[in-house]
């Protein structure tokens, strides 16, 4: 009897260092960014709560398994009990997880319907083109246009503090628009248009980049998010417009890839695109016949 | 085959006429035998392309390889791990255990049987050759996306590799109508439905899954054939195609797929846990149902695999896809409740069961997590996917294999796999998976998406990448001694003794290795433990065996 009794306490005491081990671990792989956007911090508020739901699950899986092969360790030759099963433990072990997911779907609709939402009447429409293998930005009604070159990334000029809706397509094959601090992505795909917004919370610069493997020079698809004040932002859109004659548009999405002379990454206001017809209205234009609104 | 020796037992069979015999075998212990093996080899073949790939992501930068052909080797080793060696393996089992559990002399269909394993053996052969043709193997993921594969790929590799999967996923549809055959019409007198051990029911409901899942992929296969060399233009959007249906078609097949590679070693955890806790699989009828309930919501969560593409109702799959984790759920704690007030033997296949509740249940819960669409718009496509996947696929069925090998060894070969070697195998691969992946969870959060090559150092990724290449490396070493353990194995003799862990199925009624027709004589069928019964019987009677050393043990 005491041995056994010292075989559980010593259960107990490697139990508590496990899980505290366990907590360790959980801590290096489970850290999600702080959010640069408000529909982000949506997302980040519900992963959370997510997070220490599933800790709770985890940690009464593994207690439960813990302690029952260091009591149930076969010890003799004795039969143990044939118990074949127990409807009210088997109940309450499907009823519990189904209110839990139950609870989770409420808070997830409850999320998505905030990230999701597009306003009627954004402060400002960023016509994004993916293709092969860079990103071309087009300022809705702003005569400015920012391409880049595989390579060479192009920068997202965003006002901090205001409502930026992305209508999005791809000019090639499926691409994927990822800010990983604004904890949301979204596909562009050829033929269909996907319209989502966000809210940048401060001024600062971030990485974007493709998500959606498309092909050989996929991990070289990023670019770079710039979000300033509002005042600022308005000065830039009126420098790019002013410098608009001077530069060149950058690879076009026809010759993606390919060498392009001209420098990547550059701005220019108002340049049309070869391939993909007058800057403003190019991405919405794109034939989308799979497109589901 | 047997034929031909049996003519001339004096003399030593000819060269060849052994070869000769495993070509040309229908019976059900050969085709599953050749199964296993096939597939371990694939598994082992893809896992060596992992070891590089897990080497170049070490430290930024290109140091082993092109993109090209690191773009290659995750191509093939996802295809490779999902239908050559997921699939074939649980087939490999259910090929050699489920005419033995039901008491049947064989399959079915004994030679649709036969043609199954060629088609799959040739189909991988087909795929890997990829390797050889000019431009290389396929390189677009294992999932293929169009129009990418479409207009977009040039090149042989493409074409093999459509082939090649097609060919397996016939091979599939085959074994799964014969399953469902064999376990309708071969059952032993006695072996009602509810009696048949939970192995047996969890390939029947996966053979029926099979049969919805798998002709969508070899429809869409065929479309990709037709745009690609016919002059078709299904997934081509410039020519009004759509680009989307693809994925709906992929993931109609890919959702219940996850699945069928995960009930039957399910059901093998049922076998094994109960087995080594000496009690009856706690709430058979509930684990029963447990499995249709997948089953049935597996075919209405495709698309949370789209949830980024804005053209589905992210609502309605999340909600699917929650629902699904019930019945999961629902079988750990079955197996919890089985272990408990049991009498536990820590052999080797259940130490690889009670590795799987530890590490399975973590890909379990990052898996909930992703069925929420905003936390997927963040995990989709990163790192974070990559990590709950390979941690449901590693700590569910490549734990459940390892466990169901150690498990039927000694039923298939009459040799015992070494225990020692075992315990070291174990101890590698569950310390190995977390190192491995727990990284790589919080490099999906970071944003570090997944098929690329190499990162920029300003990224911040390397030490993480770093720590994950360790925890591969862990993971390919542990993985020496299973391998020696069965050479070693293999060259010892044949003593294994019919049922050496106090079995309870009737696979254990017989001898190990069993003879040709299987069984000399089945105990009598009561319940859903014949052998136990058997023994129990026996001893009532006072005449029960003395048990075996290994009963024993642990």
């Amino acid at each position: 009897m005491t041995a056994i009794g010292r075989r559980l306490s010593t259960g107990i005491g490697r139990r508590g260092r496990l899980l505290l081990l366990v907590a360790a671990v959980l801590a290096v792989g489970g850290c999600m960014p702080q959010a640069e956007t408000t529909q982000g911090q949506a997302t980040f508020n519900l992963y959370q709560l997510f997070f220490w739901a599933g800790g709770v699950v985890a940690a009464i899986v593994w207690i439960l398994t813990t302690v029952a092969i260091i009591r149930y360790r076969r010890r003799g030759d004795q039969l143990p009990t044939q118990v074949r099963e127990n409807n009210r433990l088997e109940f309450a072990w499907t009823a519990i997880p189904f209110l839990t997911v139950a609870a989770l779907s409420v808070f997830t609709l409850l999320t998505l319907s905030t990230v999701d939402a597009v306003p009627r009447n954004p402060q400002l429409t960023v016509d994004v083109l993916a293709y092969r293998w860079s990103w071309r930005f087009t300022y809705e009604g702003q005569g400015v246009v920012v391409n880049g070159a595989t390579g060479h990334p192009p920068e997202l000029v965003l006002p901090a503090g205001q409502t930026t809706e992305i209508v999005l397509t791809s000019a090639d094959v499926i691409h994927s628009f990822w800010v990983p601090d604004f904890l949301f992505k979204r596909d562009a795909i050829p033929g269909v248009t996907n319209r989502f917004a966000f809210t940048v919370k401060q001024p600062g610069t971030w990485s974007g980049q493709c998500a959606r493997y498309c092909g050989l020079y996929h991990d070289e698809m990023t670019f770079v998010v710039r979000a300033m004040p509002a005042p600022e932002f308005q000065a830039w859109l009126a420098a790019q417009r002013a410098s608009g004659s001077s530069s060149v548009a950058g690879g076009t999405p026809a010759a993606a890839g390919a060498s392009s002379s001209a420098a990547g990454g550059s701005s220019s206001a108002g340049a049309p695109s070869p391939a993909a017809g007058a800057p403003s209205s190019a991405p919405s234009s794109a034939p989308s016949p799979g497109s589901v609104p | 085959m047997t034929a031909l020796t049996d003519v001339r037992p004096a003399e030593r069979p000819r060269a060849g006429a052994d070869l000769l015999g495993w070509l040309t075998t229908t019976d059900h212990k050969k085709i599953g035998l050749m199964y296993l093996g096939s597939a371990i080899v694939f598994f082992l073949l893809a896992g060596l392309m992992a070891e590089f790939m897990r080497a170049e992501l070490a430290a930024p930068g290109l140091q082993f390889m092109t993109t090209s052909d690191y773009n290659q080797l995750f191509t093939i080793h996802g295809t490779l791990m999902l239908l050559f060696f997921a699939t074939p393996v649980a087939i490999g089992f259910g090929n050699y255990f489920i005419p033995l559990q039901i008491g049947a002399a064989d399959m079915a269909f004994p030679r649709l049987n036969a043609l199954s394993y060629w088609f799959f053996l040739f189909g991988g052969i087909i795929v890997v050759s990829g390797f050889g043709v000019a431009g290389g193997a396929a390189q677009n993921g294992w999932t293929s996306y169009v129009p990418l594969s479409d207009g977009y790929t040039q090149g042989t590799g493409m074409d093999l590799w459509i082939l090649g999967v097609g060919m397996v996923g016939f091979s599939g549809i085959f074994g799964a109508v014969n399953f469902i055959a064999t376990i309708f019409t071969k059952r032993a007198p006695g072996m009602t439905m509810f009696r048949m051990p939970i192995f047996t029911w969890n390939m029947l409901v996966t053979s029926a899954m099979i049969l919805f899942a798998f002709p969508p992929l070899t429809a869409a296969l065929a479309m990709l054939f037709i745009d690609r060399h016919l002059g078709g233009s299904i997934f081509q959007p410039a020519q009004g195609g759509d680009a989307v249906i693809w994925q709906d078609l992929f993931w109609f097949f890919g959702h219940p797929e996850v699945y069928i590679i995960i009930l039957p070693f399910f059901g093998i955890m049922s076998e094994v846990v109960a087995v080594f806790s000496r009690r009856p699989i706690f709430g058979y009828r509930q684990i029963v149902t447990a499995t249709f309930s997948i089953a049935f919501l597996s075919m209405a969560v495709w698309a949370h695999h789209m949830f980024t593409t804005g053209v589905v109702n992210d609502a309605f799959f999340s909600v699917m896809s929650y629902l699904i984790a019930v019945p999961t759920g629902v079988k750990i704690f079955n197996w919890i409740a089985t272990m408990w007030r049991g009498q536990i033997r820590l052999t080797t296949a259940m130490l690889f069961c009670i590795g799987m509740l530890y590490t399975f249940t973590i890909g379990g819960i990052s898996g909930v997590m992703a069925a929420s669409p905003p936390l997927d718009f963040q995990f989709n496509d990163s790192y974070f996917i990559v990590a709950h996947f390979h941690n449901v696929l590693i700590g569910g069925t490549v734990f459940l294999t390892f466990a169901g090998f150690y498990y039927w060894f000694p039923k298939m070969t009459g040799r015992f796999l070494d225990e020692r070697l075992g315990r070291l195998h174990f101890l590698a691969w569950v310390v190995g998976t977390p190192l491995t992946l727990l990284p790589m969870y919080q490099l999906g959060l970071d944003g570090m998406p997944r098929r690329i090559a190499d990162y920029a150092p300003a990224t911040g990724w390397s030490d993480l990448n770093t720590l994950a290449t360790v925890g591969a490396i862990v993971l390919g070493l542990g993985t020496i001694p299973f391998l020696v353990a069965i050479f070693a194995a293999l060259r010892q003799p044949a003593t294994a003794p019919d049922d050496p862990w106090g079995g309870f199925a009737l696979e254990w009624a017989t001898t190990s290795p069993p003879p040709e027709h299987n069984f000399d004589s089945i105990p009598p069928i009561r319940s859903d433990r014949p052998v136990f019964d058997a023994r129990m019987a026996a001893q009532a009677t006072g005449g029960g065996a003395a048990p075996s050393p290994l009963t024993q043990g642990g």
